[in-house]
């Protein structure tokens, strides 16, 4: 019964982690076997092995996202601010250079970010047909890498399966592409499309509407309390931010096997990862606080400004997340409501008798 | 080759879902999703139109001096279980590579970890041994040497023989987990001797 041990010679580039690889630290690596293409999914110290043979492989596709240039914009206004209020700190404030050099470390750390996520490339999600599933290849998640595998990939597949589509079927595909596209009008093929291939719960989106109406209310506080420090006690603002983070779990936990469209979900995930942020950045200044606090008299005058420098710089990051994020997030919603109910409209008219 | 597209799933964009273009499919630039916008490209292949062969379900014998099969005495055997010799349906029949199995061989191969191409999943005890070796000379974690060393050495050794990654099957990181565990142990040793001895000058 045992046959000798398949050896795989090749790895095709591509090597990625889902969630940065924090919470849920899935990587994926692809190997050519003589045959097959062995997909390895890695959680933690378990690898799982998915094998895809040559002649099963019907469709690569590659779309282009956005993913990565938001990263760039987000990583741009975090080194803008803490750059700005460094400089600002020690040119016009005359506060202690430590304070500066700090926040201009905190800068330089961010840009090199920018720098190598620019350098990989744009993103794109890469998905692969069979004849009874579709698998999502997410450690392809750069636009070149995915398109040097889609190349060598097609190679290979087009030599196991013998040649290239016949224009016929080519020409029977376009036409079927073209017809499910005209079958549902406008904004509702999306919807109808995802709908039939999964079946998948209506969300009408009030968790997520609740949570970027909260994000402008904390927008609103950020901004009094960049003009004025001591207008809201501490608790209230750290309970605040405790609502949010509440509120935000839960429309994660809701978005999770519902209809709501991947932006939607995206915006949510950003949320998430820029309140565990806050809360960092929040730690850092408690503990500056309660170290200068334990000091007493001799706190140094670098450590006071850099805990007011935390503060506005706390504050500045959350009135530029807040209102982008609310925006953004109240924008996909409302087209994905207005979706829904383009959809809707046929089946909620009485059945002609 | 088939001509006919029996499928019922289309090709669809990844950021939104909606149906792909005709125009992107194949093409030698990428092009557009009509719905969202994004640049998409597609590449299908001919097993894209090829028809899914229908399932068998096993002939039923007619005579009663017919070869039936070992695990459906009503159905006709077509076929010779290639591991055990039992004869089998069409239903039972299960073509590995051109190796005719039964679904008990199947099964006890895949038990067993003989047939590699029915493993789905592997625990990774070398990696698992390299971080327990190494985690420990993190600060916090430091006084777990005396834990973690033993722990490292018997996982090295217990699992020294099982399969490893079917890819890049080297046991290096088994090595250096285990001198590392050595070298740990022996710094234990040297910590214990010295204490002994300077209690003992003390006393």
């Amino acid at each position: 019964m045992s046959k000798a041990p398949v050896v795989y010679k090749r790895k095709l580039p591509g090597k990625a982690k889902r969630g940065f690889g924090l919470l849920n630290a899935t990587g994926q690596r692809l190997w050519l076997g003589p045959d097959h293409l062995l997909v390895i999914n890695t959680l933690y110290f378990k690898e799982r092995y998915k094998r895809f043979y040559f002649t099963d492989i019907q469709a690569l596709t590659i779309t282009r996202t956005t993913a990565g240039m938001i990263l760039n914009v987000v990583f741009a206004i975090l080194a803008s601010l803490f750059g700005i209020w460094g400089a600002a700190a020690y040119f016009t404030l005359g506060w202690d250079p430590v304070a500066a050099i700090f926040l201009g470390i905190i800068a330089v750390c961010i840009l090199l970010g920018l720098a190598l996520n620019s350098l990989f490339g744009p993103t794109c999600r890469c998905f692969m047909y069979t004849p009874v599933h579709c698998e999502e290849l997410f450690c392809l998640g750069r636009l070149w890498t995915a398109r040097r595998v889609a190349r060598d990939l097609r190679a290979i597949a087009e030599a196991a399966q013998s040649g290239t589509p016949d224009p016929t079927d080519m020409d029977k595909l376009a036409n079927r592409q073209s017809s499910v596209q005209r079958q549902t009008p406008g904004l509702a093929a999306a919807t109808t499309a995802s709908r039939a291939a999964q079946e998948l719960r209506h969300d009408d989106g009030k968790i997520h509407s609740s949570l970027f109406y909260l994000l402008l209310v904390d927008a609103v506080m950020s901004v009094s309390l960049l003009l004025w420090p001591d207008f809201l006690p501490a608790p209230v603002s750290m309970g605040f931010v405790a609502l949010l983070i509440f509120v935000t779990v839960a429309a994660v936990i809701r978005q999770k096997r519902s209809d709501l469209p991947r932006n939607v979900r995206n915006v949510t995930w950003t949320i998430f990862a820029y309140l565990c942020l806050l809360v960092f950045f929040m730690y850092i200044f408690t503990v500056l606080s309660e170290f200068g606090r334990t000091l007493g008299e001799d706190e140094p005058p670098a450590l006071e400004g850099l805990q007011t420098i935390l503060v506005k710089v706390i504050n500045s990051i959350s009135l530029v997340f807040d209102l982008l994020l609310s925006f953004i997030g109240l924008r996909y919603l409302a087209d994905f409501r207005r979706r829904s109910a383009a959809y809707e409209e046929p089946a909620a008219a009485p059945p002609e008798e | 080759m088939s001509t006919s597209l029996v499928k019922t799933a289309v090709l669809t964009c990844g950021a939104c879902d909606a149906p792909l273009p005709p125009s992107v499919v194949n093409a030698p630039s990428p092009g557009r999703c009509a719905q969202c916008g994004a640049e998409a490209e597609a590449a299908v292949f001919p097993a894209f139109f090829r028809e899914m062969a229908p399932g068998t379900s096993g002939e039923k014998t007619l005579f009663d001096d017919e070869s039936s099969c070992f695990y459906h005495p009503t159905k006709k055997a077509v076929v010779p279980c290639d591991i055990c010799g039992r004869f089998l349906c069409a239903l039972c029949d299960v073509d590995m590579h051109g190796q005719h199995m039964c679904p008990s061989c199947i099964d006890a191969g895949k038990s067993k970890g003989k047939m590699e191409q029915l493993e789905v999943e592997r625990t990774r005890w070398d990696v698992i041994a390299l971080t327990l070796a190494i985690l420990t000379w993190i600060p916090p974690m430091l006084y777990l040497i005396m834990f973690t060393a033993p722990a490292t050495l018997f996982i090295v050794i217990r699992y020294w023989n099982t399969s490893l990654s079917p890819v890049r099957p080297n046991r290096w990181r088994f090595v250096v987990a285990f001198f590392i565990a050595v070298c740990q142990l022996g710094l234990i040793g040297l910590l214990a001797t010295m204490f002994v001895m300077e209690v003992g000058a003390y006393e």
